[in-house]
Formats: structure tokens, C-alpha cells, sequence
């Protein structure tokens, strides 16, 4: 590869060791800046013990506390409605955000300075540009642009590399789809589910989208960009390539991106960001290739310093010699895979939604579908709830049927999935992150 | 005198002119009599340039006591 085919040649480039070093002296600096303006660090380090002169190599890493969601959220308690992490109050910045609230707890409240806020979309500038997005194309935002942070940095940074950006804002999704053909889009982003939902319009209404301008897809908000058989089919949709990126409100920004050369993993943007990977219940590292919780430590945001902040996300660390773009950043396999506390417990079998939407998605005639659990007495239930296309026969979906029950018990040890048919247009649809698994079972898992 | 960037290793022709850049546009905006559309003029170019430098390795701080 070419210096044009990176954002930034001279730090994606790096080797490993160069790296770190260059990690190590960032992490000096966001230390000695949170240590002398964030309350809450000056009280966690007080209490572990630690000085920012302890740093000296980045193994060091490991004297500095985890940060949890829990300790955040009591610290919006503690000082509404920011509360103790950030180093400035409201008067300093120009943005405030929240996350999406899609788990129905209280939401993380986030400040952004002028600063921070242009590195958030420098930080998509890395993902964009690594997954071949130029000046010339025309990129479709399919995105709400509301207090939830989404897409917000991709729209800055669209526009920072040139290209012609167009807010599809808050309109029903066929206006999107005209407008997608109509203004001639090169690339559009959504979530993998609205990008699904979008083809669905798209079809309802005769307009093949493989046929459009549309070349690249930008996928972010949900695992499912990396799901493959998800992948597949929205790329097949689209007859268009697609990217999956991941970021949190808690960052700002993406921190894993996917390169043009589609290794079936993401790029963690190590120049920005130190990503541990720790077993869930011990807090130990992991190393590569094994299933984790993701830790990170952002350098970026100044106005709330991050450090070892617990995701909750499940991912796998592999080397960055796994692709061959050149890149010395290491890769996340497969994205994100889930969350920790994704898994489900059903009569003994381990669930994970993000394994059944792989079988789901195997499947093209489905629209929407819904893992439903419940419990009847001492007994629980497992559903799939499928919605599909408009027009299916009651004998195409009895096979259907068969076919999804089979393939979902031979993939969870011989586990009975009830499959159901739903009505048309019953099944919630989503725009930003999908809620499909739906558990109401009244105790804890494995209870 | 040499700049290194903060690998330790010198800097180029270009990263010198870009940090040279950097530190003038931080110079103009820590001024108490810029008009308010300079100051905010002044502040946008900082930024810019800050996300330059800062990406390069050639400088790693935030500039919140300067209003960005």
C-alpha cells in the first residue's frame, strides 16, 4: 500500500514497539491531567495508590484503576448532572451528549470542548479514509442527528476529508431511499439493522439499490457489522462493500474501524487509544485470540479524561500481522462479538443472540425477527419470532420454519427454539441499536 | 534547535512548519483583544492544527485553558 492509502502514514505504520512508546508517553500526560484537574481521579488514584511518575513502562498500565459504568453513574448522583470525572463544567463546552438509553437505565452525560469535539471526527477521518472514502464520493448519513452521539463525528469528519455529505436526518425511511438514488450517494452509513430495513424499502418500492451509485457502506451501532452472514447480506442488498466501525458515547468517537483490505476484523486506533482486553470476572489480561471484556484508555477527549474504562463489550484481540494493509494497529476479530452479559442461559445451553442472528441471517426471506424468552413455571421457553416477507406462502414459511428450528438446535446442543410466526409489521423496527432479544423471565440468569 | 517529536525522533521541514504554525495560532488566541470574530477564527485554526500535531506525535496536550 501506498502513504495515500492511510489517514495518517506516519503513526499507522508504526511497529509495535514504536508504538507503545508512543502510547506510553500520552498515557504520562492524560495521567498528569487527570491527576491535577478531575476530581474523581484525584480521588481513585489517591485511594489505588497512584502517581503518574509510577508510569514507566507501559505494563504500569495495570497500577491504575478499572472505571466502571456503576462508579460513573454514582458519580452523576454524587454531582448532577455531570458529575466528578470532568475536568470543566458546562461553561467550557460546546456540546453535550448522552448515550441512547437503549438498556432503559439513567443515561451518561458527556461535554465535549471545541477540541475534543474536532478530534472525535478526526478519529473517523482514520475509518473512513482506511476503508477508501475520498473526496470525490458522495456519502448519505442515514442517521436522526439527536442528543444520542451516533453519527455525529462521521458527519464532521465526512466533511473534513472533502467529501459531499448529505444529512438524511429525521424522515421515514422511503424518503431516505429516494433520496439515496436521487442525489446519486457513492457511500451511505446506518446501523447494519437500518441498513437491512433500508433495503427493504428499497425493494418494497422497486428501486434496486444494487444498481445505485452506492458503493461503501459505513456500518456502526451494533455488533451486527460484523456478524458475517449480516455482512453478507447487506452487501448483497447493496452490491456494495461494507465497513463495520464500533465507538461509545463514553469516548465520543469509533476506536475500531475495518480497512479496505476487509480482514474480517477492525483496527484498533492504537495511536488514540490503549485497548486491554481482560477476563470478566478476574480483571487478568487475556491474550490474543481469546474472547475478553474490552478496557479502554482514550487520550483524546480532555474535557473527561478516560482511563481503563470497563465496556462491557466482548471482543478478541488478534495481531496486526492478521491483515495486509501494512498497518501496525492490531485488530479486534469478528468486531465486537457482544456484550459480557450477553449470553443467555436456557435449560442449560449457552444462547448468544449474535450466534442465532447468524443463523437468522442465513435465511433471506426473513424481515424481522425477535429471540423472545419466557418462563412457565419450573420451565423456560425459548422463541424466535419471525416476521417474514411480505407475500410468503403458508407452505414457504411451514419450511422455513422447519429448516430455522433445525438449524438452531443443531447449533445449541439439540436446544428446542419455538419458531413462530409474526404478523406483518408487528416486530419492532430499529434505526439506531437493535433490541431484539427480548428476556422476561423474572429471575436472574441461571437462577 | 532540533525538535523531536514524542518518539524522540526529529522532526521534518514539514512537521517543524506545521508546529511553528501551531504555536503562533496558540499565541493569537491566548490574546485578551481579539475581535470575536477573530477569536473564534483564531480558535478554529488551533483546533485544526492541533489534530495535526497531535496526530503526528509532535505534541500531546489539551487546550481548554485556551477556550477550546
Amino acid at each position: 500500500m501506498g502513504v495515500g492509502d492511510y489517514w495518517n502514514p506516519k503513526t499507522e505504520t508504526l511497529g509495535r514497539d514504536e508504538l507503545g512508546a508512543l502510547q506510553l508517553a500520552k498515557l504520562r500526560r492524560l495521567c498528569e491531567w487527570a491527576a491535577a484537574r478531575s476530581p474523581f481521579y484525584q480521588r481513585s488514584f489517591r485511594d489505588a495508590g497512584f502517581a503518574p511518575e509510577q508510569l514507566r513502562s507501559l505494563d504500569d498500565l495495570r497500577r491504575l484503576p478499572m472505571l466502571t459504568r456503576e462508579q460513573w453513574m454514582a458519580s452523576q448522583a454524587e454531582q448532577p448532572p455531570f458529575g466528578l470525572l470532568p475536568v470543566a463544567g458546562r461553561e467550557a463546552a460546546i456540546r453535550w451528549h448522552t448515550t441512547s438509553g437503549t438498556t432503559g437505565r439513567e443515561p451518561i452525560r458527556v461535554l465535549d470542548t471545541a477540541k475534543d469535539w474536532a478530534w472525535q471526527a478526526e478519529m473517523w477521518c482514520y475509518g473512513l479514509w482506511g476503508f477508501g472514502v475520498r473526496q470525490a464520493d458522495t456519502a448519505y448519513v442515514a442517521f436522526g442527528y439527536g442528543s444520542f452521539i451516533g453519527f455525529w463525528g462521521l458527519h464532521y469528519g465526512l466533511e473534513k476529508l472533502g467529501a459531499l455529505n448529505v444529512p438524511g436526518g429525521a424522515q421515514p425511511t422511503e424518503g431516505r431511499v429516494r433520496q439515496i438514488v436521487d442525489f446519486g450517494a457513492t457511500v451511505v452509513a446506518s446501523t447494519p439493522t437500518y441498513a437491512l430495513r433500508l433495503a427493504q424499502e428499497a425493494e418494497r418500492l422497486g428501486v434496486d439499490l444494487a444498481a445505485s451509485g452506492v458503493r461503501r457502506l459505513i456500518l456502526s451501532g451494533e455488533p451486527a457489522g460484523s456478524i458475517p452472514q449480516t455482512k453478507a447480506l447487506i452487501e448483497r442488498l447493496w452490491g456494495a462493500k461494507a465497513g463495520d466501525t464500533a465507538g461509545m458515547t463514553e469516548i465520543g468517537t469509533i476506536m475500531i474501524f475495518e480497512c479496505s483490505h476487509q480482514p474480517g476484523g477492525t483496527h484498533i486506533i492504537e495511536d488514540h487509544f490503549i485497548e486491554e482486553v481482560v477476563d470478566p470476572a478476574s480483571g487478568e489480561p487475556v491474550g490474543y485470540g481469546e474472547a475478553g471484556e474490552r478496557v479502554v484508555t482514550s487520550f483524546g477527549r480532555g474535557i473527561i479524561p478516560l482511563v481503563r474504562y470497563r465496556t462491557a463489550d466482548l471482543v478478541a484481540k488478534v495481531p496486526a500481522s492478521r491483515c495486509g494493509c501494512g498497518r501496525g494497529f492490531d485488530l479486534y476479530e469478528g468486531g465486537i462479538l457482544g456484550r459480557v452479559d450477553d449470553m443467555k442461559l436456557v435449560r442449560g445451553t449457552n444462547v448468544y443472540p449474535r450466534a442465532v442472528e447468524g443463523i437468522v441471517r442465513e435465511f433471506p426471506n426473513v424481515e424481522e425477527f425477535q429471540l423472545l424468552l419466557t418462563r412457565e413455571g419450573h420451565f423456560d421457553r425459548i422463541a424466535l419470532r419471525v416476521e417474514p416477507a411480505p407475500g410468503t406462502s403458508e407452505e414457504a414459511w411451514a419450511d422455513m420454519a422447519e429448516r430455522l428450528a433445525k438449524a438452531l438446535a443443531e447449533a445449541h446442543e439439540g436446544l428446542r427454539f419455538e419458531v413462530e410466526r409474526a404478523g406483518e409489521g408487528e416486530l419492532p423496527r430499529f434505526e439506531l441499536k437493535a433490541r431484539r432479544t427480548v428476556d422476561q423471565r423474572d429471575t436472574p440468569i441461571g437462577g | 534547535m532540533p525538535t523531536t517529536d514524542l518518539l524522540g525522533r526529529p522532526t521534518t521541514e514539514v512537521e517543524d512548519e506545521l508546529l511553528d504554525l501551531y504555536r503562533r495560532c496558540k499565541a493569537l488566541l491566548a490574546r485578551d483583544d481579539l475581535a470575536p470574530c477573530a477569536q473564534a477564527g483564531a480558535r478554529a485554526a488551533t483546533v485544526a492544527l492541533w489534530n495535526a500535531v497531535n496526530d503526528l506525535g509532535l505534541v500531546h496536550e489539551h487546550l481548554l485553558d485556551l477556550g477550546a
